[in-house]
């Protein structure tokens, strides 16, 4: 158990970790020229994971739809009545939390009283306090906010698609669940879900801004030496046989909405591709920016053509076998626009003056990224629930990416199994 | 940090140095008194500026200049405030000792090429571009539906006063056709003559280098003066809050409350209104969370918003249409509370560290921390160690005292019918 230095190369930050005995780890990036602490507790456990072996128990189990995210709520009620939010308030702190389809993370923000703070959201994340009533009341709330998501045409067009994208797999899922799936939450299976993925083994704490690392490190360390843990436990999660097919090649829906909006996502299967995942994401990033962004050719042309009339938000998915790359963009033109997007990929060559200036692009991103510890915290926290590793350099694979493998990769994929979700008009205008 | 101003004839300058930062942030802002028939065409000058300009004609050879100049931000935005309209134009650039010596000149170039030098055919802006701009402002004036909350409260505020500037939208469709990319290249001659600017920049910089650097960038030499103060004063006050109810679309019913302040000093508007708001609905747990939310689960989100220029306090919610009646009642309570002192000392002291916390947290990033100078000079606020401090001055008394100066003006609701 000795703590990790390493020195962030371009900034001269430097990134301390740490693993503790009952296996939690720590990522420590220190900037005391700023006032605010930033610190988050992640489990590695969000919306898709809803079938597993239990801890202590030896058959696979379903779980309702949501209950990542109902967890998430409900750790906010503490037996002794004190809400996490007041506590955080009185302490001169902010709380949040956030469910992802792939984690759930807990953070707070603070200039003053840290030791006070941190050990708070260590004792509250690990205490959970499920019963009856407090269960139901809670159906309440997260009733009217999915009511509030249903209302959103981009959240609706983004769990759309994925809906269309995956026939077994658990991203088809929305992440906070249906109001059905979430009133069948009971106080057992929250716990369930608790004793299963909140162990420290699955979890990580990541502290950025203004603070002693010493200190911080004591803290936790004291904290958790008092506490009793389950022995580590694996976790088995289910493995889903997903077919490479898309499940819907093509689907409009209604909605409350002026100006269409599409979605256009790409299935493409990556067990054969032999690189590794960050590699490779980097890779990815650069071809679907100069494909889709601000300087491709597309855009200027959609653009003109008034096809166009929002910027391209592209998104990504994975799972062990699938990744699935998302195009979205606000249109009055939608079929024309999913055509050029078609037409585009069919041709996905990239200029080398244009890659190596994408390049550039990613290394003058992680300088800004250090400029701001909030983000460096969640930064952090999304390379190590993607890739399970943190790239304080990153440089180092920057610098040795080239335009042959970029190239190959590129052959490698296959952009042709798709799937277009447009969101319309009540007035039926025609696509 | 060392803050040196510079009051000049054409522009004002404020120069910000400290070395917390790995960037170098420009702001610029040009501002006016709002005037409701020209919002739209003004909305044109910041997107239109931004697409491309004389040297690099089209939007993808512009993104491209910027790639090869390590990738500054650039953004703009268009506000209407109180009683001004801003439109405000940011550059963020590494600090080039991180990345190539002389890169930051060159942004600086760049950022005066899109700004001042344009891409002008014929008298106006080039007409591809122009049209570019059109369909998308077109598209966003269509589509403000597409967000209930944002609808709601923007309807809430046409009914509280439709002829004051606090309702004005950030454009309207009818207007569009009257503007053509002549009309629009001379209301930004306009703006270059006529609007009040300041120049902020942000970061480890040497003063006397940037001060020369930005008078090279800036081609304006028209003196003028601030003449009409930016609060919103509100003509009347209703004794009976209006009512209205609309029919839309929507899973998820919006509840928007809106309340008249009237009277408020001056310590009033800068120090105890933010305390009352944080108490009432601020961002962390406040008296509005705790009934409507924790207490009876009505809501998922239930907050207060105060817009200090336009003498306003907003109440946002998203409800079952059915709890419509309970809601404002519990609401009404809080409020009445407020007026009564019927809150805990340690309400007030949970609101006066948010509000400071608040403030620390603007200190740490370089695009709130100018942002808040602009804030500064445009709100005519004190500085922030001035601000951290005079946020405990702020006593229960005074609170109670604003919380009678508070008057629920509009109860509105967006709901989906009968059949939702």
């Amino acid at each position: 158990m000795t703590i990790k230095k390493v020195i962030i190369k371009k900034t001269n930050d430097i990134l301390y970790t740490e693993v503790l005995d009952n296996g939690l780890h720590i990522f420590m990036i220190p900037q005391n020229d700023i006032n605010t602490t930033y610190v988050s507790f992640t489990t590695r456990y969000g919306g898709m994971h809803n079938e597993f072996i239990p801890f202590g128990e030896k058959k696979m189990r379903k779980v309702p739809e949501g209950i990542a995210h109902f967890l998430e709520h409900k750790m906010f009620e503490q037996e002794d009545g004190v809400d996490p939010m007041l506590f955080y308030s009185q302490n001169g702190a902010d709380v949040n939390a956030y469910t992802s389809l792939y984690a759930t993370s807990y953070h707070f923000s603070c200039s003053d009283y840290l030791k006070e703070n941190l050990e708070y959201l260590l004792n509250f994340v690990q205490a959970p306090y499920f019963t009856d009533e407090n269960v139901e009341k809670e159906k309440g709330i997260i009733e009217e906010e999915i009511k509030m998501y249903n209302d959103n045409p981009y959240s609706l067009l983004g769990e759309g698609i994925r809906a269309n994208g995956f026939k077994n797999h658990p991203l088809k899922h929305p992440i906070a669940g249906t109001i059905d799936d979430i009133r069948s939450i009971t106080k057992e299976n929250l716990y369930t879900c608790y004793h299963t993925f909140y162990h420290p083994s699955n979890m990580f704490v990541v502290v950025s801004g203004k603070f002693d690392v010493k200190e911080v490190l004591n803290i936790i360390k004291e904290n958790q030496s008092s506490k009793e843990f389950e022995k580590n436990n694996t976790i088995t999660l289910k493995r889903f046989k997903e077919p490479d097919q898309v499940v819907n090649s093509y689907e409009e829906k209604q909605m409350n909405v002026e100006v269409f909006k599409i979605s256009y996502g790409i299935k493409m299967p990556i067990k054969n591709i032999k690189m590794e995942p960050k590699r490779r994401a980097i890779y990815l990033a650069i071809m679907f920016e100069s494909l889709f962004g601000s300087t491709s050719k597309f855009k200027e042309e959609m653009k003109e053509k008034g096809y166009l009339i929002s910027s391209v938000s592209l998104g990504t998915y994975y799972t062990d076998d699938h990744l699935f790359v998302t195009i979205s963009a606000d249109t009055e033109y939608a079929s024309e626009l999913l055509a050029a997007i078609k037409e585009t990929l069919n041709n996905s060559e990239v200029s080398e003056e244009e890659f190596n200036r994408k390049v550039k692009v990613v290394a003058s991103d992680e300088i800004y990224t250090y400029e701001d510890a909030e983000y460096v915290n969640r930064h952090i926290v999304d390379n190590l629930v993607i890739y399970n590793k943190y790239y304080p350099n990153m440089d180092d694979i920057l610098n040795n990416l080239n335009m042959d493998e970029f190239n190959k990769l590129r052959k490698q994929l296959d952009f042709n199994n798709t799937t277009s979700l447009v969101i319309k008009p009540f007035v039926n205008k025609g696509v | 940090m060392e803050y040196r101003y510079h009051e000049g004839k054409a522009y004002n300058l404020h120069l910000l140095k400290t070395k917390k930062f790995k960037t170098i942030t420009v702001l610029i802002t040009f501002k006016r008194k709002v005037k409701k028939e020209e919002i739209t065409i003004r909305s044109f000058i910041h997107s239109i500026l931004l697409l491309s300009s004389k040297n690099f004609p089209s939007s993808r050879l512009l993104s491209t200049e910027a790639e090869k100049l390590y990738a500054p931000s650039i953004e703009a935005t268009e506000n209407i405030v109180g009683n001004y309209a801003v439109t405000s134009f940011y550059m963020a650039m590494i600090n080039d000792k991180y990345t190539e010596p002389g890169t930051n000149n060159k942004c600086m170039n760049f950022f005066k090429e899109l700004l001042f030098n344009p891409n002008i055919e014929n008298g106006g802006f080039n007409k591809n571009n122009f049209n570019i701009i059109k369909n998308e402002i077109t598209a966003k004036l269509k589509s403000i539906k597409d967000s209930p909350r944002y609808y709601s409260e923007v309807r809430m505020l046409e009914h509280l006063d439709p002829t004051s500037p606090v309702s004005y939208r950030r454009g309207y469709l009818e207007d569009l056709d009257k503007i053509d990319e002549v009309k629009a290249y001379e209301y930004y001659r306009g703006m270059l003559h006529s609007d009040m600017v300041d120049v902020f920049v942000l970061g480890d910089i040497d003063f006397d280098a940037v001060r020369k650097t930005v008078d090279d960038m800036i081609p304006i030499n028209t003196i003028k003066k601030q003449k009409e103060g930016i609060y919103v004063k509100h003509k009347t006050i209703r004794k009976r809050a209006k009512v209205v109810k609309e029919e839309e679309n929507v899973k998820q019913a919006k509840l928007v409350i809106g309340c008249k302040l009237n009277n408020l000093s001056d310590f009033e508007i800068k120090y105890v209104l933010p305390v009352y708001n944080g108490i009432l609905g601020g961002p962390s747990y406040s008296r509005l969370f705790k009934s409507v939310r924790e207490q009876n689960s009505l809501a998922y989100y239930i907050y207060s918003n105060y817009r200090r220029v336009n003498n306003l306090l907003t109440i946002s919610s998203g409800i079952n249409k059915e709890s419509f009646d309970k809601t404002v009642k519990l609401i009404k309570t809080e409020i009445n509370n407020m007026a009564k002192g019927n809150f805990d000392e340690s309400d007030l002291k949970r609101a006066q560290q948010d509000i400071v916390n608040i403030i620390k947290n603007i200190e740490d990033k370089p695009y709130r921390l100018i942002n808040n100078y602009s804030w500064q000079v445009l709100y005519d606020l004190d500085d922030i160690e001035t601000r951290k401090k005079r946020v405990f001055d702020v006593t229960v008394d005074d609170v109670k005292k604003i919380g009678k100066k508070v008057h629920i003006d509009t109860i509105y609701l967006l709901h989906g019918g009968d059949d939702n």
